[in-house]
């Protein structure tokens, strides 16, 4: 099998051959390990390398992988999930930075707003986050009203921006 | 009076921690909850369970009468108010008094008293525990308050009255900033509280925080279960508890210890309550402490002092609570080697502390010898966004400080938590800090230290392997599994709740039903 991910900017590939829980991975640097695993009724997996044991969480849903390793998460993409996310941070897209509910929203469709406003303000937990304007230019859609709760990464507002000639050429890439 | 049931009022963690506690008392328990709680934990474990409204606190914790309404018709003898939403609530504590239900906390009357922090600091001052000195007189003449602004002296601290959360707060360098530093306090008093007033306060530099856990009975005996150090705060909100503190020696202890207990008996405080102490060490190496307030209620960070002295604070505060004295002395409370005990939060570190919300895709606790988890949560629920992030406490113990955090950082990296972001990266990196290892902590630490806090990128091969592996050994396709692999086993008790004895069962059919 090939495993073929993307770790923050960075691609991470090996290839794992095996059966009944023993395999070996080998890893792009050319070095390989053999491994035996054990996953246990949590999901929990034990892992021997042979020279030593450790164990490990991994949860893969929807293109994202995700590992729980000695106290830390870490967070995987597939390829083509990462193109999707780079194309969305481009645009006037605000989407909800965590689960919870709208408290205000302080501009309507078609109103013209500035870098950095304040566009609307979310809480949860009695943690309130407020989403600014990425860039100048013109609310184009509203998705929530005041009260309503969202999930994290609903879009929340879509902001056109205001045209810039020299730009327009490299979005179409 | 012989306590039979029991309603907790409360949720999470402290009220599974107050359900077992009962458990093994042989005492029922009532679960109340919101409907985004119908499943949880505390819900399932108690004998019963009544929904008391939608998912706000205010619509549903926080509702006295609606409470009392259980507590009468399930026919519970008292009402374990937990920590958080009433259990510092004098008025609830009265309702519970005047409907002859016994309220497991103290009089309604030392409630009011000690949730007035002026009134508190004059009464316990009056008995010799002493405070940060300062002026909290009623003449708020501009005359009057420099001349004590200068007795004094600099750093100071202008507070409001009325005030709390930092709100009208200055702090006051040289007095020739007084005058100007007061009239912005007064503004800012009167903007935020409608009340000009103002304290004057010695200021006290990267102080510790020192509180001292007490239990006093119907009979006026009061006793102290030593200290508790919870100097790493976050934005005063505490993240590690630990006991004994690095810095107090015996003598300091019992100095501590004795003012929490005279505090205490001052107030005629009974059942479990925590006196808080601002802790200073000044640069000629001598220390001062200074009574802050009294918590009167269980805290949430009380298992700490569990494990050091092996006393059950839950089963004590029942006990005292129907009226039995406490039944030991002073002397015969001993505190043995450290307890140490971090909050888990679900919060992402990485973006500003931001509440995280979602399901617990994954929820895999610690075991092993001196490790405590006390958790309100389980695998496949959901955190929603209604209520406090704290997910669980673990609780480590062992022979000695040092000992104690090397298990705290071993069990941390066995925590599994997926779904969600959680704090565990973070207080691993708080309790492998060089300064913290060495005790030298101040409430001031985690501003000094971890104010622009990233955890660590890099990539260790453990974890390619670790996917690696899970390809190789696919979870359990059979019988129906979800796409993480947990088979999707249908619980029909686990869904609805556990609705014994509930007043509108067609109601929570039909919730469920979509």
């Amino acid at each position: 099998m090939e495993i073929d991910l993307i770790y923050g900017d960075e691609p991470v590939k090996c290839t794992v051959n095996g059966k009944n829980d023993h395999g070996v991975v080998q890893m792009a640097d050319g070095s390989s390990h053999q491994i035996s695993v054990n996953r246990d009724t949590r999901d929990l997996l034990t892992i021997d390398t042979g020279s030593q044991t450790f164990q490990a969480a991994v949860v893969t849903q929807g293109g994202k992988t995700t590992v729980s390793y000695n106290g830390r998460i870490y967070k995987f993409t597939s390829p083509e999930i990462a193109r999707l996310a780079t194309k969305r941070v481009s645009s006037g897209t605000l989407v909800a930075p965590m689960t919870g509910v709208i408290s205000s929203i302080s501009v309507a469709v078609g109103e013209t707003v500035k870098a950095y406003q304040a566009l609307a303000v979310m809480e949860a937990m009695k943690v309130m986050a407020t989403l600014e304007a990425p860039f100048d230019g013109t609310v184009e859609a509203i998705n929530f009203t005041k009260g309503q709760q969202v999930g994290h990464g609903d879009t929340i507002l879509v902001i056109a921006p205001d045209p810039v000639p020299e730009q327009d050429g490299e979005k179409d890439k | 009076m012989q306590i039979r049931k029991i309603l907790i009022a409360n949720r999470g963690e402290i009220a599974v921690r107050i359900i077992r506690a009962c458990r093994e008392m042989s005492i029922l328990t009532v679960a109340v909850y919101s409907e985004p709680d119908r499943s949880a934990p505390h819900v399932l474990l108690a004998d019963q369970a009544y929904p008391i409204g939608p998912g706000p606190a205010v619509a549903s914790y926080l509702l006295i009468d609606k409470i009392l309404e259980v507590a009468r018709e399930s026919g519970a003898d008292a009402i374990h108010p937990g920590y958080g939403f009433l259990s510092e609530n004098a008025a609830f504590a009265r309702a519970c008094e005047e409907a002859g239900v016994i309220f497991i906390g103290p009089t309604s009357a030392s409630i009011e008293l000690l949730g007035d922090k002026i009134h508190a600091k004059e009464r316990v001052s009056a008995a010799g525990v002493p405070i940060v000195p300062g002026y909290m007189g009623e003449d708020q003449s501009d005359a009057r308050l420099a001349t004590e602004a200068v007795s004094i002296g600099t750093p100071l601290l202008i507070k409001a009255a009325a005030g709390g959360g930092g709100k009208g707060m200055r702090v006051v360098r040289d007095l020739v900033d007084f005058p100007v530093n007061l009239d912005e306090a007064r503004r800012e008093a009167v903007a935020s509280f409608g009340d000009n007033r103002v304290l004057l306060e010695r200021y006290v530099e990267a102080p510790r925080h020192i509180e001292v856990q007490i239990v006093g009975d119907k009979f006026g005996d009061v006793v102290h279960l030593f200290e508790r150090e919870c100097s790493i705060q976050r934005r005063h909100q505490k993240i590690i508890e630990e006991s004994p503190s690095a810095v107090l020696t015996s003598a300091l202890r019992n100095e501590i210890t004795s003012a929490a207990v005279t505090a205490a008996k001052a107030a005629h405080y009974e059942n479990a309550g925590t006196v808080e102490f601002l802790f200073e060490e000044r640069p000629d190496g001598s220390h001062k402490f200074y009574f802050l307030e009294v918590n009167t209620r269980l805290q949430v960070e009380h298992s700490v002092t569990e494990m050091l002295t092996g006393i059950d604070l839950v089963k004590l505060q029942i006990r005292v609570a129907s009226g039995e004295p406490l039944g030991f002395e002073q002397s015969e409370i001993i505190a043995r080697g450290q307890a140490l005990e971090v909050r888990i939060y679900a919060e992402s570190p990485s973006t500003g502390f931001l509440p995280s919300i979602g399901p617990l895709d994954q929820w895999i606790e610690p075991v092993g010898p001196g490790i405590r988890v006390d958790s309100g949560v389980v695998q496949g629920g959901q955190v929603s966004p209604f209520y406090d992030p704290m997910l669980a406490k673990l609780i480590v113990y062992s022979e000695s400080r040092e000992v104690s955090i090397q298990k705290m950082v071993t069990a941390l990296s066995s925590f599994h938590v997926m779904g969600v972001e959680t704090n565990i990266a973070y207080l691993m990196d708080i309790l492998n800090h060089p300064l913290y290892r060495e005790g030298k902590i101040s409430t001031r630490f985690l501003a000094d230290h971890f104010e622009h806090y990233q955890s660590s990128h890099d990539l260790p091969e453990e974890v390619i392997l670790a996917i690696a592996a899970d390809r190789l050994s696919p979870a359990d396709q059979s019988g129906g599994a979800l796409s993480n692999g947990r088979p999707a086993v249908y619980n029909l008790w686990k869904e609805q709740g556990n609705w014994r004895n509930f007043t509108d069962v067609s109601m929570t059919r039909s919730e469920n039903g979509n």
